[in-house]
């Protein structure tokens, strides 16, 4: 069973994994797809739109001679990523009073 | 599909995106490939789709945020007016330049066809002139049968091959043409794309 992911709740999974430390595409694409099921090549699109509205940062360290682009959340990333859980907490509340008690009864 | 060509046709999809974004996205599927295991890649590569999508993803977005900027920044007019002005001083040597490259490229399409023409013109009077033999050998039939035969014989050969190598330069310069202007057309869409 597949729910639809939209873009917020995404944003608020990247930037969750960044909030534990600052890590590489790889990495952090895996750690992504080990909660929904989403390409690579779909999160790439979400790294980019994070970037540009100066959510996250990235700097290039090489590593066995290639480069590995790592990415870190910035202030304003930290901002938006608690704007983001905080919506998503609420937003489950709601749907397990209805999903698991059928509404509020009191 | 390998990553290598995943990679290959990523990058003919990126065309018209702008450089830096496109780089930016080769070198994250370049990384994404170096970093997976080589026995998975196969099923990365599945699990990625379509390269054109990604592209397709990426120009969106792209379009998005033009819309929310602002429709002309000053740095951009300033960028503008110099381009205009470089622009204008080059045109002194760059209008002949371009003329000139037209009209090279202009004649050497006419002399391509008169070459052709002068090649039908070629095998369609060997055609006619052995047809011109056979009927003459007619008219030698009461003086000598043998010489007769002989023109008859040289006729027919001549007016068979002249026949063939028409035939021949017809297909040989439809396929010519026809590859000519698919080049052309094909610049001018790439032309385009990149626009």
């Amino acid at each position: 069973m597949n729910f639809q992911l939209g873009s917020p709740l995404l944003d608020g999974c990247v930037l969750a994994v960044l909030g534990h430390g600052d890590t590489y595409g790889y990495v952090l694409t895996q750690q992504i797809r080990q909660a929904v099921d989403i390409s690579e090549s779909t999160l790439y699109p979400v790294l980019r739109r994070l970037q540009k509205d100066g959510y996250l940062q990235v700097y290039d360290q090489s590593y066995q001679g290639r480069n590995r682009r790592y990415y870190t959340i910035t202030d304003q990333g930290k901002a938006h990523f608690t704007a983001i859980a905080d919506a998503w907490k609420r937003y489950c509340r709601n749907v397990d009073t209805i999903m698991f008690q059928g509404g509020n009864h009191d | 599909m390998t990553s290598a060509q995943y990679l290959a046709d990523l990058r003919l999809a990126l065309k018209g995106v702008p450089q830096k974004e496109a780089q930016d996205c080769i070198e994250y599927f370049t990384e994404l490939f170096a970093e997976a295991d080589p026995a998975e890649q196969e099923s990365l590569v599945a699990r990625l789709g379509k390269p054109r999508q990604v592209a397709a993803q990426l120009r969106a977005d792209a379009a998005v945020r033009h819309m929310d900027e602002k429709p002309v920044s000053p740095g951009n007019g300033l960028r503008t007016l110099w381009l205009v002005l470089a622009s204008i001083f080059a045109a002194p040597i760059a209008l002949p330049i371009a003329i000139a490259g037209f009209a090279v490229a202009f004649a050497l399409l006419i002399s391509l066809l008169a070459v052709l023409i002068s090649l039908f013109a070629v095998t369609i009077s060997i055609a006619a002139s052995g047809l011109f033999m056979v009927v003459v050998s007619l008219f030698a039939f009461p003086l000598h049968t043998p010489t007769a035969l002989l023109f008859m014989g040289c006729g027919l050969v001549a007016a068979a091959l002249g026949c063939i190598m028409t035939v021949g330069l017809w297909k040989l310069s439809a396929l010519t043409l026809r590859g000519l202007s698919r080049g052309i057309n094909k610049k001018q869409i790439s032309r385009r794309a990149e626009a």
